[in-house]
């Protein structure tokens, strides 16, 4: 993996593209167009770029950028089995080993040009301020001009909206100078009709996942919807959707939904480097992942006649925006539509947000029955990580449910 | 050095307001009849600050949430925090729970300084007011608030000119001196911060004209919410002249300029506050190592010491470029990472190690 990663999505798509002709499976299909974005990063006829990990990808796709999230970069370095190098060259430069190693990954992967360079640099304040210290920092590191998404916090009001919107228009305007390509706002139109439309049907997935049993398995939408994401507004997006959908309603349909003891909800990311965690849980305890705290859609249908205020309201009202408070209701809320028993949060080693919070989310979701655990692993750096004590924790935690 | 320095407690006789975060326009406070108080943590941990987050947040935070969770912040009418950075608007949320009894606000602050930015803070810091004015029952009027305004641009130009003649040698106040005025500036009105500094300006302009300028290594001081006057005070000890400083509650305190007064308030101080001297939070971070290196051709030290918290994303995921920026500008940097404890044997160990070069 320490080569340009172009010929991995060639490889990726090339044989992923020849299984889905044979067998469209939704998992596959996934990671199929989840392949072509990343074949979009070295394609003539794309801009590229890389980007924080809750931006709106639909005005992306409209202008023919292809993007992706930087939280990604370091998720799959870390499911390849190849991040700790990356790890290493960054802390090597000097980067706090304290840090969140999603974004030490990446600033390991600029550094060794794994992804070529980028045109454009688009980063937000929300969910983090790593993310966007990471964006800022391989600005400074490619040369590359960045822009960033200065996210209002809740409550919604007009004049939030207004500036976000208006941040919107200077994001294009930064696009179109650093690229030549245009904003078009009848695609956009387009991408807005598409996203509400994937939206609704990943909406409908959700819905059967809150049926007892549910008719996936704990790895069916492992980091689902993070990467569903960079689908959104075009028609492959709604294809998988719908090949979730029609997947999952044909496992019920046909009385084969895998049996449960224990449902489970998992906060925020999982772990990303290959782990028994979860095999070990559904195969010891009948315990199943029944939703991820980040598998929610939680905004309304965008208006197709005025989407960036749409996407506006959504960046604004985005769970990890702003004061907890907002978080809380949402896990509370998940934890009771999914009638879930535990909640696992891997705690990711170096997530301000997310371990500043943890002992406040715990004491909430425990006050709607729901106890939970906080694992205390780092998600993507598997170079500290001890299964054996991990286990031992979730065991008891798993015994006391 | 000591460890069990607290001294939240203002003024007795005045009802105070904390703050936390350098972009608080702490006018609103004060027009609101309030004495701002800039909390400084519990360096004495008892493990409670641990039980509420994790070990890997902010030490300075987690201080704050000591002394807060140990009921030493019940004397605050209200506090308010900002969204500085993740470990900040964390210390809100669970304050929150922590200490119910205080009435708490969270301020928005924009991480850019165009235009479109500032209409944006002045707007939160209208919410900012109407919450001010609903917590301590009193109305803020634009007079009032232009008043607070004029009294901390005085303050801070003061301090501002107490570091010049210090960066100057024009004044004899040990770096350990000057953080501590600093520290009880922001801890008092502005009237009265302000005949602190004068009084202690004209002292050390006294004791300048009496004996020699400061000998030793010049050193320049710099980092995040560092706020131990021992830090600076060591260094003294191994015979260092700390001639500046570059901490968020030290001269960067004095760097918001004066608000334009021919605008409306709330529209000057949104202005005034996002164009300071930046925390590295912000957006234009190239400005901060930019500034920094201004600094240091301006005052010229033998030395530069980065002292920053653990755990501070915003700086620490700076540092190789920061590093590489004051390696380019000649001088000898030593960075440490704080936890805001006091002193260590370790750490004065490297402090003379550093001496010894320069």
């Amino acid at each position: 993996m320490d080569t340009n990663l172009k010929a991995y999505f060639d490889g990726l798509v090339g044989s992923l593209g020849k299984k889905v002709a044979e067998q469209k499976t939704a998992r596959r299909l996934l990671a199929y167009e989840t392949g072509r974005i990343g074949q979009k990063l070295f394609d003539d006829n794309y801009a590229h770029a890389w980007t924080g990990v809750f931006v709106p990808f639909e005005i992306f796709r409209t202008m023919d950028v292809g993007a992706v999230f930087i939280e990604f970069v370091g998720a799959m370095l870390a499911g390849t089995g190849s991040s700790a190098s990356f790890l290493a060259d960054a802390e090597g430069f000097g980067y706090t080993g304290d840090g969140c190693a999603y974004h030490r990954a990446m600033i390991g992967a600029a550094r060794k040009e794994l992804l070529g360079k980028p045109q454009l640099l688009i980063g937000a304040t929300t969910p983090c301020d790593g993310g966007l210290k990471t964006i800022l920092n391989v600005a400074r590191m490619t040369g590359v001009e960045p822009f960033t998404l200065d996210i209002p916090y809740p409550p919604v009001t007009k004049d939030k909206v207004d500036w976000l919107v208006g941040q919107y228009g200077e994001m294009t305007r930064y696009i179109e100078r650093l690229t030549g390509k245009k904003y078009d706002p009848e695609r956009m139109k387009e991408s807005a009709r598409l996203s509400n439309k994937a939206s609704a049907i990943v909406k409908e997935l959700y819905e059967l996942c809150k049926l007892r049993p549910a008719p996936i398995t704990s790895d069916t939408l492992r980091n689902f919807q993070i990467v569903f994401a960079l689908l959104m507004g075009g028609e492959e997006g709604v294809d998988v959707a719908e090949t979730f959908l029609s997947e999952t309603r044909a496992v019920l349909d046909s009385g084969a939904a895998p049996p449960e003891k224990h449902r489970l909800l998992w906060v925020q990311n999982r772990i990303q480097f290959k782990n028994n965690i979860v095999t070990w849980l559904e195969e010891k305890y009948g315990a199943k992942i029944v939703v991820d705290e980040l598998n929610h859609i939680y905004w309304d249908d965008l208006d197709e006649d005025n989407p960036l205020e749409g996407l506006a309201i959504r960046q604004i009202t985005h769970p990890l925006n702003g004061p907890l408070e907002h978080r809380l209701a949402i896990l509370d809320k998940l934890a009771r539509e999914y009638s879930v028993d535990g909640a696992i949060n891997p705690s990711h080693w170096g997530c301000r947000q997310n371990c500043g919070a943890r002992q406040a989310m715990k004491d909430s979701l425990r006050g709607a029955g729901v106890p939970m655990i906080n694992l205390d692993v780092d998600c993507v750096d598997p170079r500290n990580y001890f299964e054996g004590q991990i286990l031992t924790r979730l065991q008891g935690f798993m015994e006391m449910l | 050095m000591p460890t069990e320095k607290n001294e939240n407690a203002a003024d007795a006789n005045s009802p105070s307001a904390g703050w936390f975060c350098g972009y608080t326009p702490i006018e609103i406070l004060d027009a609101a009849g309030m004495t701002p108080v800039r909390i400084t943590g519990e360096r004495a941990s008892s493990g409670v600050a641990d039980s509420l987050m994790h070990t890997n947040i902010c030490p300075y935070v987690k201080a704050c949430l000591e002394s807060a969770a140990g009921g030493k912040l019940n004397f605050l009418k209200g506090a308010v925090f900002t969204n500085g950075c993740d470990a900040q608007r964390r210390l809100y949320d669970i304050w929150l729970s922590v200490v119910p009894s205080v009435p708490a606000f969270l301020l928005t602050v924009p991480r850019r300084a165009d235009d479109a930015s500032a209409r944006a803070f002045a707007a939160r810091l209208a919410e900012f007011k109407a919450w001010a004015e609903e917590t301590f029952a009193t109305q803020i009027t634009d007079d009032k608030l232009r008043e607070s305004i004029r009294a901390y641009a005085k303050l801070r130009e003061a301090l501002a000119g107490m570091d010049e003649a210090r960066e100057a040698g024009l004044i004899d106040m040990p770096g350990s001196r000057a953080m501590e005025i600093y520290l009880e500036a922001q801890k008092m009105s502005p009237a009265a911060a302000l005949e602190m500094a004068q009084n202690e300006v004209a002292a050390a302009k006294a004791r300048a004209a009496a004996g020699g300028a400061p000998k030793g290594p010049r050193l320049l001081l710099a980092g995040n919410m560092t706020d131990d006057p021992e830090l600076a005070r060591m260094f003294e000890s191994y015979g260092a002249t700390v001639v500046s400083d570059a901490f968020c509650a030290g001269s960067r305190f004095s760097s918001t300029a004066p608000p334009d007064p021919d605008i409306p308030p709330l529209e000057a101080l949104a202005r005034a506050y996002l164009r300071k001297s930046p925390c590295p939070r912000m957006v234009d971070a190239d400005d901060y190592a930019s500034r920094l290196v201004r600094k240091i051709e301006a005052t010229k030290p033998d030395g530069v010491v980065f002292h920053i918290l653990k755990f501070c994303d915003a700086h620490l995921y700076d540092m190789p470029f920061i590093r590489d920026a004051l390696r380019s500008a000649g001088v000898r940097t030593l960075i440490i990472e704080g936890d805001y404890t006091s002193g260590s044997g370790q750490l004065a160990t490297r402090a003379q190690a550093f001496l010894e070069t320069i």
